[in-house]
């Protein structure tokens, strides 16, 4: 007899605690790979990242009261791992601080919309769509990586793996107005790198305009 | 943004450019997302923002998606056998 819908619900709730930790792992691993790439920037700590993740959520499965909650409950832990044992590791040498909310700067008002959406382009071109229709993953890659390691990690969990706002602020363990000031300025620091490495590749329309001021 | 379409969604271009963020990451209630939502759709300038918005959100996504090494693979089934 073919299993109705309410009995493949009740299958899936009867799994044993280790068949419902294997079917999630399985599920969020490559998710959990890459934002422990992304933090660690090596392959091989992010893969060291994410076996201890795994061995620390296994051992603190049993405190897991809804497991509806899985999902954000291990990046919770996958951050907090990164923070004590993997950060300092992956600083040696260079610094990218997790620092707590340092002060205002211009940065938080930045927008590559507003840097690329020069009147005098829109004649010949939609230049916003052309630039980041022509970003390259390199590029890409290196604006994120330029973040400092708070700024990522709200780009990642939200940008990237779409967690919302008030689960971010579990995850990171700080309030929801915290993530959503880090969110801004984050993403106005990722814009401006951006804008900068088009600048560094030459990429300066108004030198196409001459007595043109951009301001 | 500051061009003269109608306002009759009653949202000003200001205001859906301080949510749009918000918007685009579905963090506003159903009241805003509709008004902003009808906004788009009558205005060029704040439809155009939020497109290319939306389409940096996803350059960056797709900037994250290395496929799962067969090295860590086999680490996390040979724990999970242990479990």
């Amino acid at each position: 007899m073919a299993p109705c819908i309410w009995g493949v619900l009740t299958l899936a709730d009867n799994l044993t605690d280790r068949e419902f930790f294997s079917r999630e792992i399985t599920k969020h691993m490559e998710s959990l790979y890459n934002t422990a790439l992304r933090l660690s920037r090596n392959p091989d700590t992010a893969e060291d990242l994410v076996a201890e993740t795994v061995s620390k959520a296994w051992a603190a499965f049993a405190k897991l009261e809804q497991r509806d909650r899985f999902r954000a409950w291990i990046f919770r832990i996958l951050t907090n791992t990164f923070i004590s044992s993997y950060r300092k590791q992956k600083t040696e040498g260079e610094t990218v601080p997790y620092v707590e909310e340092p002060g205002e700067d211009d940065d938080e008002q930045f927008s590559l919309f507003e840097s690329l959406h020069q009147p005098f382009l829109l004649w010949w071109d939609n230049p916003e769509q052309t630039f980041v229709n022509n970003l390259l993953r390199e590029e890409i890659d290196n604006a994120i990586n330029a973040l400092s390691d708070e700024f990522k990690t709200v780009v990642m969990l939200i940008e990237v793996q779409g967690f919302s706002y008030e689960e971010t602020a579990e995850i990171m363990d700080v309030p929801i107005g915290t993530i959503r000031s880090r969110l801004k300025r984050a993403r106005s620091k990722l814009q401006k790198a951006l804008w900068q490495e088009a600048m560094d590749a030459g990429i300066r329309p108004q030198s196409n305009q001459e007595g043109i001021s951009h301001d | 943004m500051t061009d003269k379409h109608d306002h009759s969604d009653k949202i000003s271009c200001e205001d859906v450019l301080a949510h749009l963020i918000e918007f685009l990451n579905g963090e506003v209630n159903a009241e805003k997302q509709a008004q902003i939502d009808a906004h788009l759709q009558t205005c060029r300038g704040c439809y155009s923002r939020a497109d290319f918005e939306r389409v940096l959100k996803k350059r960056i996504k797709n900037a994250n998606s290395e496929a799962v090494p067969d090295s860590l693979k086999n680490k996390i089934d040979g724990l999970l056998k242990d479990f």
